[in-house]
């Protein structure tokens, strides 16, 4: 361990470089009371199919992630199947 | 009589939309929540006595209002982190964890209900650890493991058992400033051990010396499988890009489908998505392949997967079984 660098545990150094994060692609969301399903659209209001390829995969892989078992896990964006649980009580 | 699928998840959910179609499809009724929300938008009352001794009460959504007690099935996928967020610190605290235990503690103590998963469950089936004492008590095979905050003991597993890899229990924290990172499963040697490892716990494991990586998903008594194969043959295939990797599908060795029914009957779930590493192994000429068992994440990914809408289908039907009409 270096002295002029904070300490931290060893695993965090395994960590990858800092990434922007991706944009989703899409704008913003409406809900469907009929349905109870939520829409997507684009910037120009236009219906983004989210089931369709990599929309598909991008919002099911490094997007929706938010919830522990109590809802109190956290929303980050990262490509990674698991959930982290950072901000449970 | 019990007649709604309670969906318990984010606006954001792409996933929870696709299960959603396929209740609509078989006409049922959905209520779609997000425990988040709780506040004007979502409003709850709960009552129980010695002469009522099950929670009745009603929740109401802008589109929804329904009786707890009608709920026949809950689809507890991925509610958001509470927000509360006009409160100052200590208020929000005091109203995250209020909130966790009265609303969610309500939400999984519906009665006669199904989950699928019950968040309890998850909770107790995400801990690796336990994962891999299941799954070996089960006849699973399993990679070497060390779990430790000891440096001396983390270097003698490493040097006994090289190539080793390291894997975080839970991924890299989260940001707050618009980036991403990620902890990547990673092979690494005794030189890149040192005295920082005592901080906390770390997780290594002999390295399998896998051919691909299967992905098995059981979604009640359904079991859906894919080969995932990367182009560079990457050892974490997340870390690459999803839309390159090949999915075949695979055939699952009938004592190992046995053991992971055991394995989701231990933790008392539903569901679960299966994480192996094949090996190729050569029997004298007989080819066949080694599974190994890498961990089992009780609120998987799956939406993902080329089987997604059959998927969406199994979910809808163990939602409804044995109380659908």
């Amino acid at each position: 361990m270096s002295n002029d660098r904070p300490m931290q545990p060893w695993g965090l150094g395994r960590m990858t470089q800092r990434l922007p994060e991706v944009l989703p692609p899409y704008e913003t969301t409406s809900f469907d009371p009929a349905t109870q399903l939520t829409r997507f659209y684009d910037a120009g209001g236009a219906v983004v199919d989210m089931g369709k390829g990599t929309n598909r995969s991008f919002v099911t892989v490094t997007v929706s992630r938010g919830g522990g078992g109590d809802g109190s896990g956290g929303a980050a964006q990262v490509a990674d199947d698991s959930e982290n649980d950072s901000a449970s009580d | 009589m019990p007649q709604i699928v309670l969906v318990i998840t984010s606006a954001e959910d792409v996933t929870a939309n696709l299960v959603i179609e396929a209740l609509n499809e078989r006409q049922a009724y959905v209520a779609r929540v997000d425990p988040a929300d709780v506040g004007p938008e979502l409003m709850f009352s709960a009552y129980i006595s010695s002469h009522r001794p099950e929670w009745i009460g009603r929740l109401r959504s802008p589109s929804r209002d329904i009786a707890l007690e009608d709920v026949g099935a809950v689809y507890y996928r991925r509610p958001s982190p509470w927000r509360f967020e006009s409160l100052e610190k200590s208020a929000r605290d005091f109203a995250v964890t209020e909130a966790r235990h009265g609303l969610g503690g309500l939400l999984a103590s519906l009665p006669n209900c199904r989950y699928v998963n019950h968040p309890a469950n998850i909770g107790r089936a995400d801990f690796k650890v336990a994962q891999l004492q299941v799954a070996t008590r089960l006849g699973l095979r399993v990679p070497a493991t060390v779990v430790s905050n000891d440096l001396d003991a983390i270097r003698k597993f490493v040097v006994d058992h090289e190539p080793v890899i390291y894997k975080s229990f839970r991924g890299a924290p989260r940001a707050t400033d618009g980036h991403v990172a990620a902890i990547w499963t990673q092979r690494i040697t005794p030189q890149d051990l040192d005295d920082s490892l005592s901080i906390t716990a770390h997780l290594f494991q002999e390295e399998v010396r896998k051919t691909a990586d299967a992905r098995v998903t059981v979604i009640g008594r359904t079991v859906f499988a894919s080969r995932i194969t990367t182009p560079d043959g990457a050892l974490d295939w997340r870390s690459g890009d999803w839309g390159e990797l090949v999915h075949d599908q695979i055939y699952v060795p009938e004592p190992i489908k046995k053991a992971l029914r055991a394995y989701l009957d231990h933790f008392g779930l539903v569901f679960g998505c299966f994480d192996f590493a094949l090996e190729a192994s050569d029997n004298g000429g007989q080819k066949s392949e080694i599974w190994t068992f890498i961990e089992c994440n009780p609120n998987g990914q799956w939406g993902w997967l080329p089987d997604s809408n059959a998927m969406a289908d199994a979910f809808a039907d163990v939602l409804l079984e044995g109380w659908w009409p």
